[in-house]
């Protein structure tokens, strides 16, 4: 089997300030090239970042007046909205944006009417979504419209029963889901279905014992887990493997503890910030992910997060949506 | 920031493409300063080679250029519609995840500037150096969609015909059997560079629905023709999911057709499930094999 | 499944490691890499030969290479670098074979002083050709008689065979045999991942 060993003297303390500080400066240096080469991702990027201080119980280290600017640049005729200004608006930005201003509790910062109406116009008759006005299909866009109007209150805009059942028909012999129906499952991909059918209320689809079975498989002997067999174990497959786990009510049947120490040992010690294994370089993405996970396996320094929406209860909580897991 | 030497490296570039067509891949070369008097890029037996000091140099001017264009509200310069795909193409060879990018050349085509088999040519160029590009095969679906659409169009038979209970599929006309073709091994390609590239095999399994509408012969040809290429690689999952995909999609058929053919489902079901077993014992220590059986 | 890489050494008594004859398969790497991949592996073989005690044999994972290696009582080694696909014991097999075979046609006495553009043995292309699959090459079936008792110690790092205090990366940039591109190349692709 493919793994990685954990070095003697990688971090086994959680080292929040220094995550504070590293999310905090991301982004000071806009001239960078390593920030121009990732501005296909500058909405999402924010996101992980704002949620991961929330997390922390930082936000308001962050700069919400600029965020706030930017997002509503962002947005386009069509209602869709984009990864930053002058590109092309995608279901994935879109729901990162959402994200961010519910956090914010901001959402009439932007047209929300035209989200609802555009995210509508990209259902299929068989009730899959285009990411856009291209047409590529994936399970991953069926997450976003109903997680993002969902947020928005007004899951009723599209047509739930199909958008269901074409997820479902996504679902594989081993009882996980993939892309597109025949398409071999993934943990990304699972989560994005768990959590789709636990936004929508059909959780009652998954054979639980199969899929959680298939999910615990993911844990390597170093205790990181990976995305589906023969690969290497990522800090980020933590959040997509425990939260589907949790979402199907069968987190206890992995070795926290081998995971904890994994996903502490991926921090890095001088710059603050998790990789995506150890050793390796930190970036906003993992960050996110490894706090989230840290958080929900019991971690009491960081809030609570929610396992579908990936952000923190209490802003779930506030926007009064509560959903029945397994 | 205007830079003299973004300007000459993109130039460069250009007068490459259009001296050679065919370059057929394309990698960074690990040359971290200029050396003097020599262009860091270099072309040998059509493979193109990009000093890595000047990758950045190269990205930052044809990106500022293009999305200055681009934004609506930043004047927006006039650029000829041949420049404007010559930008994406420097921007994407270096970062293809930039979809909007793609997204400026899908309109080319929309509007003629640009032709399907050449974004075909250069989407498999960019595969060579990053082989599960998710965007990139994205956009490879989005030009194959579109170049069926438009041989449909012109075909003869009505359209009805296409549903799985045929044996051969749609009249394909010949030209999307070579593209197919040619898009088979573009799949096996990327799956040789990166393991386990779910990408690569989801877009294959895309191609059989897409173009073939699961046909009975050509899951059939499948299954022979992966067979070799499954024995010289008993730990990739995505390629036996592959198979699974194959296998499952022949027990769908209906049961006539299947029988009208000769065509025992048990009997393949139960092949794939000795020559598993035979890998199993040849290469111990395979988590894939595993599952697959 | 792949064999990259099969060469035979001679280590000699003061330690010191040449190579007499190798051969590799690289047509799966990029075209701009294959120069230094092949300086890698030269360099990778001799330096796990000279860590290797006479008399032993030992497989070493590095990265997505396996480096299978095998030293004589009579000091003669053979390396052999695959992926991790490919059957430890079918490549053991494979590096007995042709030590045998070297060792019949180039006489013991000319092992230490030997250039390697001077050694006349060819066949090394063949074998590594036909071991590319490791169930054709008849070494399958024949393994479990062919190959001695000798013990295989796995190592699940470079870094356990190099000896206390050394440094891959050091001995990266000290090399001789491996071009400034190659040792930038390491470098970057370091970075990178
Ligand atoms: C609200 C949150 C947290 C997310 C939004 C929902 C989305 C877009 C989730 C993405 C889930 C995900 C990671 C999908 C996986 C996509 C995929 C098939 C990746 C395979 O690519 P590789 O690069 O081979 O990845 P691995 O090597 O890790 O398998």
């Amino acid at each position: 089997i493919k793994d990685v060993s954990i070095p003697d003297n990688a971090p086994k303390e959680l080292l929040l300030s220094k995550h504070a500080d590293y999310i905090g400066a991301y982004g000071s240096k806009k001239d960078d090239y390593e920030y121009v080469m990732t501005e296909y991702l500058r909405m999402n990027g924010i996101y992980w970042g704002l949620t991961a201080m929330d997390l922390m119980d930082e936000l308001k280290r962050m700069n919400k007046e600029e965020v706030l600017v930017f997002v509503k640049q962002c947005q386009h005729e069509s209602g869709g909205i984009s990864c930053s200004v002058g590109h092309d608006p995608h279901l994935l930005c879109t729901l990162s944006a959402i994200q961010i201003l519910t956090l914010y509790d901001a959402q009439d910062t932007i047209d929300c009417d035209k989200v609802i109406k555009w995210v509508q116009s990209l259902q299929q008759d068989d009730g899959s979504f285009y990411g856009d006005k291209w047409g590529e299909v994936d399970t991953r866009f069926s997450f976003c419209a109903v997680a993002c109007l969902s947020l928005l209150g007004k899951l009723d805009s599209i047509n739930v029963d199909k958008a269901v059942e074409f997820v479902v028909s996504c679902m594989n012999f081993d009882g996980g889901f993939g892309c597109r129906p025949g398409s071999e499952s993934h943990s990304g991909q699972i989560y994005c279905c768990v959590g789709m059918l636990a936004i929508t209320g059909q959780l009652h689809h998954i054979n639980a014992d199969l899929l959680g079975w298939w999910l615990c498989e993911r844990q390597l002997p170093s205790g990181g887990l990976n995305g589906r067999p023969e690969k290497l174990p990522d800090v980020c497959y933590s959040w997509w493997v425990l939260a589907s786990l949790k979402i199907i009510n069968r987190l206890q049947w992995i070795d926290k503890n081998k995971l904890i120490e994994f996903i502490l040992a991926s921090q890095d010690e001088e710059t603050g910030g998790f990789a995506d294994r150890p050793g390796d370089m930190v970036d906003p993405f993992h960050t996110l992910f490894g706090l989230a996970g840290l958080s929900l396996l019991g971690n009491t320094s960081i809030k609570p997060v929610n396992p579908v929406y990936c952000m923190p209860e209490d802003t779930i909580r506030r926007v009064g949506i509560q959903l029945d897991l397994l | 920031m205007t830079d003299g030497r973004g300007v000459r490296l993109l130039t460069d570039l250009n007068n490459i493409f259009k001296r050679d067509p065919n370059i057929d891949e394309y990698d960074v070369l690990p040359v971290i300063e200029p050396k003097h008097n020599k262009s860091p890029l270099v072309v040998v037996d059509h493979k193109l080679g990009v000093e890595l000091w000047c990758v950045s140099i190269l990205y930052q001017h044809a990106y500022d250029r293009l999305f200055s264009w681009r934004d609506k509200n930043g004047g927006g310069k006039f650029i000829d519609p041949v420049e404007v795909g010559n930008l994406c193409r420097a921007v994407l060879l270096v970062n293809p995840e930039c979809y909007t990018a793609w997204n400026i050349r899908k309109e080319c085509v929309e509007s003629c500037t640009l032709n399907i088999e050449d974004d075909l040519k250069l989407g498999r160029l960019i595969l060579t150096k990053h082989p599960k590009s998710p965007e990139t095969f994205i956009h490879r679906r989005w030009l194959l969609q579109r170049y069926i659409n438009q041989c449909l169009i012109f075909l003869p038979t009505n359209q009805n015909s296409s549903s799985n209970n045929t044996l051969i599929p749609v009249q394909l006309n010949t030209n999307i059997q070579r593209l197919v073709t040619q898009e088979f091994a573009v799949c096996l390609h990327a799956a040789e560079h990166y393991p386990c590239n779910y990408h690569a095999w989801s877009h294959r399994i895309w191609l059989i629905q897409t173009a073939y509408n699961n046909s009975i012969q050509v899951l059939l040809t499948e299954l022979q023709k992966t067979i070799i290429w499954f024995a010289q690689h008993v730990s990739d999952h995505s390629g036996f999911h592959y198979r699974q995909f194959l296998l499952t999609s022949l027990m769908n058929q209906s049961k006539t057709l299947l029988h009208k053919y000769h065509i025992d489902i048990n009997d393949i079901i139960t092949q794939e499930f000795d020559k598993t077993c035979d890998l199993i014992a040849c290469f111990p220590g395979h988590e894939a094999l595993w599952y697959h059986r | 499944m792949k064999l990259f890489a099969l060469s035979v050494l001679y280590k000699s008594p003061d330690g010191k490691v040449n190579q007499l004859k190798a051969a590799h398969e690289l047509s799966s790497f990029g075209y701009f890499q294959r120069g230094s991949i092949k300086e890698f592996m030269d360099f990778t073989s001799k330096i796990i030969v000279e860590r290797t005690a006479q008399c032993s044999r030992a497989s070493v994972k590095e990265q997505e290479y396996i480096c299978h290696v095998s030293v004589r009582s009579d000091n003669l080694a053979g390396v052999v670098i695959a992926d991790h696909e490919y059957p430890q014991r079918v490549a053991h097999t494979l590096i007995n074979r042709v030590l045998d075979e070297f060792s019949s046609k180039i006489s013991q006495q000319q092992w230490p002083v030997i250039k390697e553009s001077e050694v006349n043995f060819t066949t090394l292309p063949d074998h590594l050709q036909k071991y590319q699959d490791p169930k054709q090459s008849d070494a399958m079936t024949r393994i479990q008689s062919d190959l001695d008792e000798t013990k295989i110690i796995l190592y699940n790092t470079m870094e356990q065979v190099l000896e206390r205090g050394e440094k891959l990366d050091d001995l990266v940039e000290k090399s001789e045999g491996l071009s400034m591109q190659s040792k930038t190349f390491y470098k970057t692709a370091k970075k990178t991942n």
